[in-house]
């Protein structure tokens, strides 16, 4: 497919909770900007081999397709396709069939399903199975070239005791392995605007570029803060949000408010960001196995509303 | 102005070469870990009374049971890795190895899962669903109770994954007519969905055609206890028709009772499925009634049925399996594709090689160390012997089914459960039943039966779902099976 070079490609994680679903608004107010390509993935897992007793699971879901049922997948699928009808990004007109891909070779498993957009970027439904949906997601964002990653969290954070015992989110273990930016989705509204979080590192500067995209695409208000541990950290956190606003302003992006803030980075920029549609925060240089532990990463876990990872 | 594409994160930057990288390295990781046990294992002095021999096949048995649930690596693999064990760590000869791979019980697994999928290929489920609505009526628990019947009396015959591929159509076309509400047709999905898979899981135990495991189990009998020269052995070769007397009870004791309890645990507002029938009868009645191809099918069945029950003693139950599928292949009724693309051959290698391993476990005396750590353990509780010893075999293999499939559960069990009998001078066939019946109680997990996996893959359940209601089915079961090795086995003789 080709591919314009302005245009954001969103990939979204269907997993068939409602904060996937709601994501749908907040890709159609960017697509809305600025033409956005959106693919909508639901990743199954395999479930052949000694689960399935040696008899290939595909025997049954063929049995289905014969009798007129749709595969497991599908039916997300279709309800984020009616309500990308409803948001307009889809004709309510357009019919288009389900198409076999060869993927994992599961030869009833694996479709997709393209539609346009009034402005002609492309919208497509895929379906997949994967021995793992963490690598399957990253591997689909890798070969359409996306851009952003969206995936549902679950509203309300695993702590405690169940945090220990639960495995991680899938959401938050895409968000660790992915090379590209990641939006943990939770109600994510387009309206309240975006908390861009910087600090006065090299890393959080180099993800300024992308946090100014992501405005422009959105057109929406931006704050932008630091957090200092203590006190003797304030004047490094208020260069960073100075050196912040100035390059948002030169982008024509003139920042609704600038916070520098003392305590408890995480707790303060949970706190402070729930009033917004978006927290921004830069990767954490920390391997991948330690990111859980990064502010951001912590952030994504624990948060009510929405985070985006900026890589 | 053309705009920036978004960077890539710092070490994936261009190429996404480290990220491939730690991706591998993810998927894999409980290959290396099990590696690094291996290792360990293998490096440190074998445990007083266990030979070098069987600390090795101990060693394999660890990796195999923790690659079986885990799953890093095809399975195929692991059977591979198994034999390439059995020959290069244990030095045993390639050709004794390759040897005993195939056995009667592997050549059974084969046919059945070759029936399985030429049943399926033929399309009964829809006179099947016809049948069952017009003797239960439309009342939504009639329905379930009558799916759960028909199931498992199915289930029992044919292999609970055959009858799970046909019914869950049958239900999730019956959800898609009654309502369009997807909170209800979720909690009707909970109702029906659990009768056909705890339907199927307990009726795999009835005979020995109703899962690889029991025909692993009576492989085990044979190869353990069997000698053709001694008559006080002869119990040992349990045929189709004992396995029945033994079981088949336990399993029609269980089956109104998990209607009870399914029908506590998922209520639903949909009490009377009226117009989904009717459109249901309407659906399946354009198909026609049945031809000569459906009753060619089910002739072929019962003959294979037949030679199960009178014939498989003389030349085993594979055999008669293998007859079948051929018969179905020969008759035009399926196709090879079909049955090479509906059967994974790995999982045939797999059990060669799990069952294969198990006999080394014997013979190198691993079984009966690993029986020894067990009862010593069970000793302080008074649990080495009596009903408690086979309540404690009973919750072993229900937790091991419950993290890995049946049958493997059985052919990893095998060996050491009854050695745990020899030790214990407990009857060794009471103790293999328990071991076979109780890896049905695999109602905690997805994976535990093929017929939860099948009806999972619907999308309409979730993993929650089977602990809800799964410990109270596993207390339901517990109860009914320890109560038939107190009561009713030592009735039979047995």
């Amino acid at each position: 497919m080709t591919q314009g070079d302005n245009r954001i490609r969103i990939l979204i994680c269907i997993g068939g909770g409602p904060d996937s679903l709601s994501s749908l608004k907040y890709a159609t107010r960017l697509s809305n900007q600025g033409c956005a390509d959106i693919d909508l993935l639901y990743v199954r897992p395999l479930d052949s081999g000694l689960k399935s007793g040696g008899m290939e699971i595909r025997v049954a879901r063929e049995n289905m397709l014969d009798w007129g049922l749709e595969l497991p997948g599908m039916t997300h699928l279709k309800a984020a396709r009616d309500l990308l009808i409803e948001l307009g990004e889809i004709a309510p007109d357009s019919t288009r069939d389900w198409h076999h891909r060869e993927l994992s070779g599961d030869v009833a498993g694996e479709y997709v399903r393209e539609y346009e957009n009034p402005c002609g970027g492309s919208i497509s439904l895929r379906l997949r199975t994967a021995p793992d949906v963490t690598t399957a997601a990253i591997d689909e964002a890798q070969q359409n070239k996306a851009d952003i990653i969206i995936v549902g969290a679950s509203p309300e954070p695993v702590e405690g005791l169940r945090k220990l015992l639960s495995p991680k989110p899938l959401a938050l273990k895409i968000a660790a392995h992915s090379p590209i930016p990641v939006i943990v989705a939770r109600q994510l509204e387009p309206g309240r605007g975006h908390l861009v979080c910087v600090q006065d590192t090299d890393r959080s500067r180099s993800m300024l570029p992308e946090a100014i995209r992501c405005a422009h695409a959105c057109q929406c208000p931006v704050s932008i803060m630091s957090v200092a541990p203590d006190e003797s950290g304030i004047k490094s956190a208020q260069k960073a949000v100075n050196e912040a606003a100035a390059l948002f302003k030169k982008n024509g992006i003139a920042p609704h408010e600038t916070l520098v803030e003392v305590g408890d980075p995480v707790e303060t920029i949970i706190t402070i960001g729930y009033d917004f549609s978006l927290i921004l925060l830069s990767e954490s240089e920390k391997p991948w196995f330690a990111k859980g532990f990064s502010v951001s990463h912590e952030v994504a876990a624990r948060a009510r509303n929405s985070v985006m990872i900026l890589k | 102005m053309k705009r920036p594409r978004f960077q890539l994160a710092t070490g994936c930057k261009d190429v996404y070469t480290s990220c491939i990288v730690i991706h591998y390295l993810r998927e894999k990781r409980w290959f290396f870990i099990t590696l690094a046990i291996q290792a360990a294992m293998l490096l440190s002095p074998a445990p007083d009374g266990v030979s070098p021999e069987g600390w090795r096949v101990l060693v394999m048995t660890v990796g195999a049971t923790m690659l079986f649930i885990t799953e890093p690596i095809p399975l195929p693999a692991v059977a591979l890795l198994i034999i390439l064990g059995q020959i290069f760590l244990l030095g045993i000869d390639s050709s004794l190895v390759a040897k005993s791979l195939m056995k009667d019980s592997v050549l059974f697994i084969m046919g059945s899962l070759m029936l399985a999928v030429a049943l399926v290929k033929q399309k009964l489920d829809k006179r099947l669903a016809l049948l069952i609505v017009s003797i239960t009526g439309s009342n939504t628990y009639r329905i379930a109770f009558g799916i759960s019947i028909f199931s498992g009396i199915l289930a029992s015959f044919i292999g609970e994954h055959t009858v799970a591929a046909m019914m869950l159509p049958v239900a999730l076309s019956l959800l898609q007519l009654a309502t369009d509400d997807p909170a209800k047709r979720r909690a009707l999905g909970l109702l029906f969905l659990f009768s056909i898979s705890y339907a199927c899981a307990m009726a795999g135990i009835g005979t020995p055609s109703g899962g690889a495991r029991n025909a692993i189990m009576i492989d085990y009998l044979r190869d353990f206890f069997y000698a053709t020269d001694d008559p006080a052995t002869f119990s040992y070769s349990v045929t189709y028709l004992d396995w029945m007397i033994y079981a088949y009870p336990v399993f029609l004791v269980q089956l109104p009772l998990m209607h009870l309890i399914l029908r506590h645990t998922f209520k639903t507002d949909i009490t009377d499925l009226g117009p989904a029938v009717e459109k249901l009868k309407e659906q399946v009645g354009d198909e026609g009634s049945l031809n000569g191809r459906h009753y060619m099918a089910i002739l072929l069945f019962l003959i294979t049925l037949i030679g199960w029950v009178g014939f498989s003693s003389e030349v085993g139950m594979g055999t008669i399996a293998i007859l079948g599928a051929v018969l179905f292949l020969v008759t035009g009724l399926v196709r090879w594709q079909d049955l090479n693309s509906g059967v994974n051959w790995g999982v045939v290698l797999l059990y060669a090689a799990a069952i294969s391993l198990g006999v080394q476990m014997r013979d190198t005396g691993a079984a009966a160390w690993v029986a020894g750590v067990f009862m010593d353990i069970l000793a302080p509780f008074g649990m080495d012997h009596g009903i408690g010893l086979m309540a404690a075999v009973m919750v072993l293999t229900t937790f091991i089914t419950n993290t890995m499939s049946n049958g493997a559960a059985v052919a990893v069990l095998g060996p050491i459960v009854l050695s745990i009998a020899v030790g214990t001078e407990t009857n060794p066939l009471a103790v293999g039943m328990i071991t076979a019946v109780s890896s049905a109680f695999a109602y905690f997990t997805v994976i535990g039966t093929p017929a939860s996996t099948i009806v999972y893959s619907s999308g309409l359940l979730r993993p929650k779902d089977f602990m809800v209601v799964g410990w109270r089915m596993a207390l339901m079961s517990f109860t009914v099976l320890l109560l038939a090795s107190k009561l009713y086995w030592p009735l039979i003789g047995l």
